[in-house]
């Protein structure tokens, strides 16, 4: 071969010519091989659909979420259309003057001379013409805020707040980057500096909100600046055109308002809450002792249904949706595809998933159904390289509707607020709260909850947290309110506040016994021993005790048990059905029936509370099933409920047995099934003489403790009320004060200012340190069934608990009775009645928060 | 001018350069039409001003007696290493070499940007070959040192700027003249294995070896790793390092068989930015215009161009020409195989512009300058000559 070559070509050096074209023909071969695969079959449809899809700009439509609506269609949330101005975050950190002073200078000193200088003669060069520039961000920032109305200070703290917060993010982003350099860099030793480092947080690029919510005037006087900003860099520009073509120098900047083409007017959608904030009127004639006033006080109540209704806040990383529904969703490739050279396919676009800086419902409704309310944003995509445009509509988000009354809803929390004017949340003489070193002393605050709820369908037509939650807590004390455990006002007590709930379970416990058999409607239990077990003083009737020279409650049936409030009554009933075919297990089935230990479904985040199984109860050693069936029964061991449990129970026993599930949405606003009811089989005379008991108890004077009523009359300085006077509202009643684990302060975030509690940190109000004892005491509880007089079963049932406040008829009481005249007020118990005094006000009387 | 005539005359006689002017002159038509593409005011700036001034020195170097052009190689490529030199001076100022994408590699003249390593390129390829015109002392291998160290000065300048583009071409063209001049193969391939070896090592160093061991700077480290990625399919660096040479790829894939068109394609570029479209990308830009038929008839065109370059080489008797147009060859193709390369994705991005067609002015003055000098010696195919070269 190579003696064929040399005779055909002889010359060495044109053998080396020809094996040099080779290697040409083997690289040019090579390119071109590269070129067809690229641009041929699937890697060319792939380019393509990349191009493609890079050359499409998307712009969103932002959707409306849905309003929210009480059960008589008052509007209690809703989208906003808005405007609010941004700025460029160049114009906060000094760059933009320092860049117009940087160009001035280029201008003035021309190309050449600029181009030799070095970075910091052009520095030098530029500041003599800084101070113009600046003079016109401080022009811009007070124009700003003469525009809003509002202080200076107001709008240079803001500005403030966003150099702070962008500093932060970027300080974070390259701390990151100087770490992972370092991480590399960490074998040699080698350190990196802050400048090699630095990264730019996407935030220094972007503009940011200095004043919302203008008014369409304050807008217009905004884009009249934007507006000459516009004209005069027009004529600038053109200026500096005729000059470069003419040859001439760029004329001197005149621009007065060039700062403003860095400020752009923002249209966003603003959640807006119309009865945040509500004023009443309360009647104080019906008051108990000193709080009792013939003129009636109007009260201002902030966060009106703040728990229920919620709260929008900006989607964070740690929230499930931000995973489980993002807007993007990029498909992740195997290994095995990434070796085969598969390309991945463009992001799938979820138009109503969730991206940074989205707003979710962070508490309440607005969190519960945030999948219905939230709607699906729309889009426009054109197509860049044609111009093309295809347009998405958005769908709006669902309308909800509570059962909530809102206008009752604010006169409970008016009734419930800690103003002394109304005083029932304050801890009063007659409350007879035991005497603990960290007791309850009269002038205290207390905390509690209230539900009602009509008995014919489960809906909760109010239901209030003590203390309350404002929008303007949120904003401007965040930290404060939630990590203030002490008094908890994040917490939606009526829900998630879970407690003994003690003497209210007798009338359930009652029904239950007398349906079982195991009790005869009227027969009468001997109550002469005072105490359950002849041994031990622990579970006995309240009267029997030495101040009443150890009196007893001698023969009851059932009714009187209820009336009196007995224990040992209930405590035998327990020994009954242990020795019965049912067992000590039916104590709890019982309760269960009633829908305790069970989440209710009920719309909103919800606590199931605690209530001992039937055969863990039954498989307990020695006496224990005995003990804790009898402390079960009087609601002291073995349970723990929600107020909203209590009053579904008790609507229950109302309606005869029927179990309906409570709810605060109603039902054509739910998602999913109908809410599940059953049936207790509660026998007639089981559900009368529970009510019977109820009814003794709210209505009966007797003589002495020994046969009057729990809830029949309190002791305000010392004389002798009804706790029920409503006129023309007939009330069944059942109080509970029941012995509570005291409150002990804990590690985290225990203290007011946020910090956490210990020894060399206690708590700022009570000096409390870790683990300490910050309040201790009994629960009181009432549960109240109310009915019109005209008709023939209650229609509502009221439930009131007050923490550490004492004893139950005598603290919660007062409080049930104020809400029945609020019902009543409210036109829920019989015939409307007159127009009140402040119904004139109450159309306008409503102050939103946005 | 009689001299002048009778090289015009010789050229009319159908010739390599018959190959080798006409691919150069539409290579730069179309290098114009895709500048026009993506920067119409730099494509009117090559068309009106870079271009004639290129035709009038490639006119130019068509003039001097090869043995006038193997007088001056010496001195001037002296000069061009003064110039590197200068370029690398710390006290000159940045209005006079400014600094540009991070490289000190030009000299602010009026007009243009003067880039002194093109012009080493002209004078590197000549100063080889009039060196190596009567040798036989590199069919030794202790003979290939004083070539070897040649080269090394102008690679080292440049690579000090830093160029690594242009300094890429010289190795290659080195390369190709000792293979040209009969260099053994034996010696070359050992050197040539060599140098594959350390490009092979140095790979598997970016790829395996921990970050204290590897020899690369970081960021010649990092565009490695991209392409590999980028190669075998992995498209998680497409917004960092492998961001150029994805869009890249990306945009001559979407050519197709035919192109986008002029109208499209200027709409696409004008909405999906690559950085350097030009310039050192331009190739992107040509096979999204005319798609893959485009870019295989720009490749056959420097096929074309290359081949003439060889067969002048071929044909002429005298041996400065005969080196020195070997050497052109080399350093065009080599040129074209990184440019085209990167831009397919087959190599690391590295700055280097497309001979001919690329915006630049030092770039397509001195290819035009190397084009004439190989008309020049296509028009002298007869020269006497002492003695055969190239023949052991």
């Amino acid at each position: 071969m190579r003696g064929i070559l040399r005779d055909i070509i002889p010359g060495m050096f044109h053998r080396r010519l020809l094996l040099l074209a080779g290697g040409v023909v083997l690289l040019v071969g090579a390119l071109a091989a590269k070129t067809i695969h690229l641009t041929t079959g699937a890697v060319h449809g792939a380019s393509l659909g990349a191009l493609e899809e890079r050359l499409r700009v998307t712009t969103q439509i932002p959707t409306r979420r849905g309003s929210i609506f009480d059960r008589k269609g008052r509007l209690l949330a809703e989208d906003r259309p808005g405007w609010d101005v941004h700025v460029h975050f160049s114009v906060f950190s000094g760059d933009w003057a320092f860049d117009q002073a940087a160009a001035a200078a280029r201008h003035a000193y021309g190309r050449a001379i600029w181009k030799g200088m070095t970075l910091a003669e052009k520095q030098v060069a530029a500041e003599p013409f800084e101070a113009k520039y600046l003079l016109q961000v401080r022009g811009m920032w007070t124009t700003l805020a003469e525009i809003a109305e509002l202080p200076p200070e107001v709008v240079e703290r803001r500005e403030h707040a966003v150099v702070e917060r962008v500093g932060k993010l970027t300080a974070n982003a390259s701390a990151y980057a100087r770490r992972r350099r370092m991480e590399r860099l960490n074998k040699d030793r080698e350190d990196v500096s802050f400048t090699e480092t630095y990264t730019p947080a996407a935030e220094e690029l972007q503009t940011h909100a200095v004043l919302y919510d203008l008014t369409p005037e304050q807008l217009g006087r905004v884009y009249v600046f934007a507006d000459r900003a516009k004209l005069e860099q027009d004529d600038w520009e053109q200026a500096l055109a005729q000059a470069r073509q003419a040859g001439d120098p760029p004329p001197p900047d005149t621009r007065a308002y060039g700062i403003w083409m860095s400020v752009q007017p923002r249209r966003v959608n603003k959640r807006s809450y119309p009865w945040e904030t509500h004023t009443v009127v309360l009647d104080r004639s019906t008051l108990p002792g000193l709080l009792r006033r013939d003129r009636p006080v109007e009260m201002e109540v902030e966060g009106v249904a703040r728990h229920v209704v919620g709260w929008m806040g900006r989607i964070q990383r740690a929230d499930a949706l931000w995973t489980s529904r993002p807007y993007r969703r990029q498909a992740s490739l195997t290994d095995s595809q990434i070796a085969a050279g598969v390309q991945p396919p463009p992001a799938e676009i979820d138009l109503g998933g969730y991206q940074a800086d989205d707003l979710i419902g962070r508490r309440g409704v607005e969190l519960s159904m945030e999948s219905i309310l939230r709607g699906t944003r729309g889009r426009t995509v054109r197509e860049r390289h044609t111009g093309q445009e295809t347009t998405e509509p958005p769908t709006p988000g669902r309308d909800v509707t509570l059962t909530l009354d809102v206008q009752l809803q604010a006169r409970i929390q008016a009734l419930m607020s800690h103003d002394p004017q109304v005083g029932l949340m304050i801890s009063r003489d007659w409350h007879s709260a035991p005497a603990k070193p960290k007791g309850t002393q009269p002038g205290d605050l207390l905390n509690g909850a209230a539900v009602v709820m009509d008995i014919d369908n489960g809906e909760v037509i109010a239901a209030v947290s003590v203390p309350g939650l404002a929008l303007a807590d949120l904003r401007d004390q965040s930290r404060g309110t939630f990590s203030n455990h002490r008094d908890a006002p994040y917490r939606f007590r009526p829900l998630e506040g879970i407690y003994d709930p003690g003497s209210t379970n007798k009338p359930l416990i009652a029904a239950g016994a007398i349906t079982d058999g195991i009790l005869a409607p009227d027969e009468k239990l001997d109550l002469t021993q005072g105490k359950l077990w002849k041994n031990s003083d622990r579970f006995r009737d309240w009267i029997w005790r030495s101040a009443n020279g150890f009196a007893n409650f001698g023969h009851m049936n059932a009714a009187q048990a209820i009336t009196v409030s007995s224990n040992v009554f209930f405590g035998q009933l327990a020994q009954r059905w242990g020795v019965s075919n049912f067992g000590y297990g039916r104590v709890p089935w019982w309760l269960s029936q009633f829908g305790m230990g069970r989440r209710a479904g009920c719309g909103l985040p919800e606590s199931a509370g605690v209530l001992i199984r039937p055969d863990k109860l039954e498989a307990l050693p020695h006496t224990q099933p005995e003990s804790t069936a009898a402390y079960l029964t009087i609601g002291e061991a073995g349970l723990s409920v929600t107020p909203l449990q209590v009053a579904a129970a008790h609507a229950a026993l109302a309606r005869g047995g029927l179990y309906i599930p409570p709810t605060l949405v109603s039902d054509a606003s739910r998602p999913g099934p109908p809410r599940e009811t059953w049936r207790l089989n509660l026998s007639p005379a089981a559900r009368d003489r529970a009510l019977r008991g109820m009814d003794r108890s709210a209505n009966f004077k007797g003589v002495d403790g020994r046969d009057r009523g729990t809830t029949y009359l309190i002791r305000p300085q010392g004389n002798d009320e009804r706790v029920f006077n409503c006129p023309g509202v007939h009330v069944y009643a059942k109080s509970g004060t029941a012995q509570a684990e005291p409150q002990r302060a804990v590690h985290q975030g225990g203290g007011l200012d946020g910090r956490p509690i210990s020894k060399t940190h206690p708590h700022p109000e009570t000096q409390a340190t870790v683990g300490d004892t910050l309040r201790e005491g009994n629960h009181a509880w009432v549960v109240a069934l109310v009915r019109p007089e005209d008709a023939a079963t209650p229609t509502h049932v009221v439930v009131v608990v007050v923490e550490y406040g004492g004893s139950g008829g005598a603290v919660a009481g007062p409080i049930v009775n104020q809400i029945i005249h609020a019902l009543r007020t409210e036109g829920y118990l019989g015939e409307i009645p007159p127009p009140a005094p402040e119904a004139a006000a109450r159309g306008g009387s409503a102050r939103g928060d946005g | 001018m009689g001299d002048l005539g009778r090289q015009l005359r010789a050229l009319l006689t159908p010739n390599f350069a018959w190959l080798a002017l006409p691919a150069g002159l539409a290579l730069v038509a179309v290098g114009v039409l895709a500048i026009d593409t993506v920067r119409p005011r730099q494509a009117h700036t090559q068309q009106s001003l870079n271009l004639p001034i290129a035709l009038l020195c490639m006119l130019l170097a068509m003039m001097p007696h090869p043995r006038v052009m193997g007088r001056v190689a010496y001195p001037f490529f002296g000069i061009s290493l003064g110039l590197l030199i200068f370029l690398l001076l710390p006290f000159v100022p940045r209005g006079i070499v400014p600094v540009i994408n991070g490289a000190r590699s030009w000299i602010d003249t009026p007009g243009m940007n003067f880039q002194p390593s093109e012009m080493t390129k002209v004078f590197f390829a000549l100063s080889l070959a009039w060196y190596f015109r009567f040798r036989k002392s590199h069919r030794s291998l202790l003979g290939l040192v004083f070539p070897f160290l040649l080269t090394l000065v102008p690679v080292t300048l440049i690579m000090m700027q830093p160029d690594l583009g242009t300094a890429l071409v010289f190795a290659p063209a080195l390369f190709a003249v000792l293979v040209a001049a009969g260099a053994k193969l034996r010696h070359l391939f050992a050197i040539g294995g060599l140098g594959t070896l350390v490009v092979v090592a140095n790979i598997a160093i970016i790829l395996w070896a921990p970050a204290n061991m590897q020899l690369l700077k970081d960021h010649q480290q990092r565009r490695v790793r991209s392409m590999i990625k980028l190669a075998s399919g992995d498209t998680s660096d497409i917004q960092a390092d492998a961001y150029q040479q994805y869009k890249a790829m990306t945009l001559c894939g979407a050519g197709g068989v035919w192109g986008f068109g002029e109208e499209r394609s200027r709409e696409v570029f004008e909405n999906f930015h690559l950085p350097e479209a030009h310039n050192d990308m331009i190739f992107a830009v040509i096979v999204n215009r005319w798609g893959m038929l485009g870019g295989i008839g720009v490749i056959g065109l420097y096929g074309a161009l290359v081949t003439g370059f060889l067969g002048v080489s071929a044909t002429t008797r005298d041996p400065l020409g005969r080196l020195t147009c070997v050497g052109f060859a080399a350093m065009i193709l080599t040129q074209v195989v990184v440019n085209v390369g990167m831009t397919l994705g087959i190599l690391p991005i590295t700055g280097i512009t497309l001979p001919f067609i690329s915006y630049g002015g030092s770039s397509l003055l001195f290819t035009f300058i190397m084009l004439g000098l190989v008309l020049n010696f296509a028009s002298r195919p007869r020269g006497m000559m002492e003695r055969e070269s190239f023949e052991f």
